[in-house]
This record gives C-alpha cells, structure tokens and sequence, in this order.
C-alpha cells in the first residue's frame, strides 16, 4: 500500500497539522492502517473515525467534515496513477470490489488521456514548424509564403471589387440612359422632323459624355465603399484593446484601499492587513499578484491569483484575476469572471468591470455588447467616462 | 508550443540547433516538447527525398508522403519521451526516421501491390542508410467508452479555443507524460504543488464541460 499511503498522507497532512494538539507527524503504521480502511470510508466510516480520535486532535470534527472530499482526491488519484499505468493494491481492491467511483474515475482519466493523446498528435504536426520559428525567433517559411499568398489574394480581390463597381454603374447608366432617350424619342415622335443624320450625331454625343460621367462615378462609388470599408479614421478592435487593456495608467486607477474586503479586512496581530475570505498568506500573496498586475507582468499574477482559488473566497481579488486573465490571452474565462462581477454589482468596482468587461466583448468582436456599458460609462460622468467616450468615438462603424 | 516564448535575444541560435548532437537535442525533447521541431527541421528533406526515390511510379500520393514522414516523427517523440529511447552506437536520428519511413511506405505498398522487398527498395535506395530491423508504428488509442471520448475531446477542444493553461496542463500531463514539477516549471508556476492542484481544478473543469456535451447530445 505504499503508493496509496503517500497519496493519504499528501491529502491529510496539511489538515491534520492545522490541529494544535498534533504534537507529531504520525507514524508509516498510521498511514498504512489508515489509507487500507479508507478504502471502505463510504461503507463504514466509523474504523476511519477511531483512527483519527487515536491522534487526540483538539478539533477532530473540523477533520472528519473534511473526510467526504479527502476520500473523492484519494479515489481519483489511484485512477489516475492506476491509467498511467502504475498499479497499486489499493487500486486493485478497489478494482476487485467494483467500486462505482473508483471505476468511473479510470474510464474518464481513459478517455481524458486517449482524447489528449490524439489532439495532441495531430495539434503537434499543425504546429512543429510553428514551435521552431517559437525556438529560434525565425520566422517559419509557411508564415512567409501565407503572408506573401494573402497580399496577392487581397490585391487580386480588391481588382475585382473595382470591376464590380465599374460594371454595375455601367449598367445602371446603361439603363439609365436607355430610359432617357425612349423618353425624348416619344416626345420628339409628334414632331417627326429630325433626321437620321442629327439623331446619330446625338448619340455620338451623349455616348461621350455618358463615359465620362460613367468613370467619375465609378471612381467616386469606390472610394466611397473603400472609405466605409476601410474606415481610415476609425480604430480596429485590436487595436483598441491594446491601448486600453493592462494600460498601466487605466489599472492603476482601480482602488483597492476602497474595497469592502480591504475595510473589513481583519488586522492580524501583527498589525497587518488580511482580505475577508484568505488568510494572511493568502492576502500577502493577493497583494504581490496586484504589483505584477501593476507592473503588468501578467502571467506571474495569473499563476498566483489562479493558484489562490479565489472563487467564493473574495470577489474583489477574482477581478484581477480577470485582468490578468485579460492580458495573457484567456478571454473565455476573463468575460466569465467580469459577467459575474458586472451581475454582483460590487460598489467599489462597478464601474471598472464594466469598462473592462467592454475590452474583453470589443477583443472578442462583440461590440454590440461593449456599446451599451461604454455608454452608460460615458453617461455616468466616473472615472472612464473620457476613455469611453474616446473608445466610441473610435470604434469601427460596423 | 507550450512555454509561452516570447523572442528574445537570450533564444537558441538556430545554427547551434541544427548542429547539436542527437543525443544532447534528445535529452532536450524530454525536457520540452518543442524541441521536436528541430529534428523536423534538421531531418525532413532527407526523409521525403528518400521516399520520392522510392516511390517510383509514384505508387503513394506524394502528399501522403509527408503525412508518413509526420507519423514518423510522431512516433519518435513517443518514444522518447515513453520509452527512454536511445540511439545505439552509429545510429543517428535521421537513420531512424528514414527507417521509420521506409517501413510505413513498404506498408503502404503492400496494402496496394503484393511485390517482394527487393523490387521496392530498388537499387538506387540499398547504399542508403537505413535499419530495416526498425518496425516502429504509431501505439493505437484503444477507445472504450466512445461517448465519453467524444465529449472529452470537444471539452478539451474548447478549452484550448478559450487560452489560458488548462489545455496545456491537461496535455502536458496526460500527454506528454510530465510531472508537476515539471509542468511548474514549464509553465511558471511556483511550485509542484500548485501546478497539481491547478491540474485538479482544470480536471473539474472539463468534466463539467464534457458532463454537458454528453447531456446535450
């Protein structure tokens, strides 16, 4: 039972040393006996409660509350292990036994590692040639002949669209023209006195004139449709987001010294600040994520907000994570956090969820959600209403 | 592919790439996955070359060519990083996966034309280095609970579309077959522990998202 004695120990320890009264780790013989009758926990809990009264903790029901999630960590890694292909007894008891968890969890670590094996297979061949130029800083052929190919495909496309234009305007002229004359054939047919001569030199004419006018308008029509497509003075979602998302300036501005967390944080003895929902470790390691955040070293932030797993802990702190999510390219999960947030409608962030929430819709071309919050930020007079103001004004048309 | 590299001054210069021995860029594969590419980059020409020669009346589609290669060296990885591959004494990469490529392609003719060995080697190809000893292929994923696969793989899929680490993590570790020291140290986090409990939370995460597919369908 040695593997299933380390994954107990890693999985308990931690939680039994919180306990005051532990005055030692327990012995290889405790966890030995422990991770065999754990097995059973569902069953008959009560050998693995007397186990545990052995160690005379002072709060022992703090422990056994904790037992039900202890026993799905302990199941779930000997599937783990047992799909990786490293046996243990106790995986093979649990096996003989058929126990429901046990068997659910190795058919899904099963499939979970075929289906990796074989997105991962076919992701590395798409990809080699893209991990070299990521090695070295080259750039990779492929890039080079793409780009090449898209220029030429753009320059060819934007021929034919002025072709277009051309032909279309020459028919409306056409009919146009068409129109015209039957008109002033009907009218001059009462007079019937021009001759064959005049009316050839008219047409002569107008035919002139008419392709004059036809060059005119098209050029006119293109660039007009060029201009509308084009929007020269308008800015693309890309590059909005890059200026106002982790703009050192725009982050600085969030307050966390106005947060309710921070107001009610609770002054450990030594004087320090501790959020609601974390501990002191905790709330140092909260603070170093928002300096990155500020300093917008991003990932470093990320890992540590992530790593804290701030959900239902502290709100105000899963903002950043958002932010910091936001720069480093996870936009599914940043809009997930700042919908959430924008929903709670937390005081002293109301408004910075909602311009941030706005660059995660303007990133994910989803400007008709962006509009409405960057308008009621512009509306409200806060502290983004000018970049609101400026992010509207600069958006594309359509 | 997995670091999230950004280019710098302080990358491998791709000349040292190219002529580092196999030995040192296998024990480099093992450590990071991306340095496969170099070994795609230092041995495709020759491989598909070899395969052109070999190919006479161009019994395989020469798209199909590349995609033997590509298994190829597919299949190498896995042995590196399974099997604790090592080259024996004169052997060298490049004769591995030329002898890789030659294997599948003769597999590949024999699933088309019943003819001896001798007559596709031909010989133009019989000076060239290769082991006809190796007969690697690709280790078949054996699919048990196919419903479930499914939802697996668009589970992972969308979490890949969506960025941040949890495909990487989940591939690294069940894929890759990288430790979570190792998954820390690849992908920044401070320690072991939390690349372990981040790989917890990502597990949650795709069950409940692959719980759904299966739901929906």
């Amino acid at each position: 039972m040695e593997k299933a004695n380390v994954i107990v120990k890693d999985l308990l320890l931690p939680i039994l040393k919180e306990d005051s009264n532990l005055k030692e780790v327990p012995n290889d013989l405790f966890w030995n006996n422990f991770s065999t009758l754990f097995l059973e926990y569902p069953k008959d809990s009560k050998p693995v409660i007397a186990e545990l009264y052995r160690l005379e903790l002072n709060d022992p029901e703090k422990v056994f509350e904790e037992l039900p999630q202890i026993y799905r960590n302990y199941i779930g890694e000997l599937a783990e292990q047992y799909v990786l292909g490293n046996k243990s007894e106790a995986a093979e008891i649990l096996r003989r036994n058929r126990d429901k968890l046990f068997i659910d969890q190795v058919s899904f670590f099963r499939e979970l590692k075929n289906a990796a094996t074989s997105l991962e297979r076919s992701r590395m061949i798409r990809e080699i040639p893209a991990a070299y130029a990521a090695l070295t800083g080259e750039i990779p052929d492929e890039t080079i002949q793409a780009a090449i190919k898209k220029e030429g495909r753009e320059d060819l496309k934007a021929k034919f669209k002025a072709l277009e234009e051309e032909m279309k305007l020459d028919e409306i002229m056409e009919s146009s023209m068409n129109y015209n004359m039957s008109h002033r054939f009907k009218r001059n047919k009462e007079k019937a006195e021009f001759s064959y001569q005049e009316e050839s030199e008219s047409n002569t004419e107008t035919k002139s004139i008419r392709s004059s006018y036809k060059w005119l308008y098209a050029v006119a029509a293109i660039l007009l449709i060029g201009f509308f497509i084009w929007q020269p003075t308008q800015m693309s979602n890309d590059e909005l987001f890059n200026t106002y998302a982790g703009n050192r300036e725009v982050i600085s501005r969030v307050n966390i010294y106005a947060f309710e967390s921070v107001d009610n944080a609770v002054a450990t003895r030594g004087g320090e600040i501790q959020l609601t929902g974390l501990t002191g470790y905790e709330t140092e390691k909260a603070f170093e994520a928002i300096s990155y955040i500020r300093q917008e070293k991003f990932l470093q932030a990320k890992n540590i907000l992530e790593e804290l797993d701030l959900e239902e802990k502290n709100n105000e702190m899963l903002f950043f994570l958002a932010i910091a999510q936001m720069n480093t390219g996870d936009f599914d999960s940043a809009t997930e956090t700042l919908e959430n947030l924008n929903r709670l409608s937390i005081p002293a962030l109301e408004d910075d969820v909602k311009f941030h929430l706005a660059l995660a819709y303007i990133k994910q071309d989803d400007n008709s959600k962006a509009k409405p919050l960057l308008r009621n930020l512009e509306e409200t007079q806060g502290d983004y209403s000018r970049e609101a103001s400026d992010i509207l004004k600069n958006m594309k048309w359509f | 592919m997995y670091a999230q590299r950004k280019i710098s001054p302080g990358m491998p210069d791709p000349i040292y790439l190219q002529q580092l021995p196999d030995r040192e860029l296998i024990a480099l594969i093992k450590s990071d996955p991306d340095y496969i590419s170099v070994v795609y980059k230092k041995t495709r020409e020759y491989c598909l070359r070899f395969m052109y020669k070999m190919n006479t009346g161009s019994k395989v589609k020469e798209e199909d060519l590349l995609e033997i290669y590509q298994e190829a060296v597919i299949i190498l990885y896995e042995k590196i990083i399974y099997e604790d591959f090592e080259l024996t004494n004169n052997a060298s990469i490049q004769t591995y996966l030329t002898s890789v490529c030659r294997f599948k392609l003769l597999d590949e003719f024999k699933k088309k034309f019943p003819i001896s060995l001798d007559e596709e080697d031909g010989p133009g190809l019989r000076q060239l280095e290769t082991d006809p000893g190796i007969e690697d292929e690709l280790q078949e994923i054996r699919v048990q609970n196919e419903v479930q696969y499914n939802a697996i793989q668009i589970a992972l899929e969308k979490m890949r579309k969506a960025g941040g680490n949890c495909y990487e993590i989940l591939t690294l570790y069940w894929y890759h077959g990288k430790k979570h020291e190792e998954i820390a140290e690849l992908l920044g986090y401070t320690t072991a522990d939390s690349a372990k409990n981040q790989k917890s939370r990502c597990q949650k995460k795709l069950q409940k998202i692959a719980h759904e597919e299966v739901k929906r369908d």
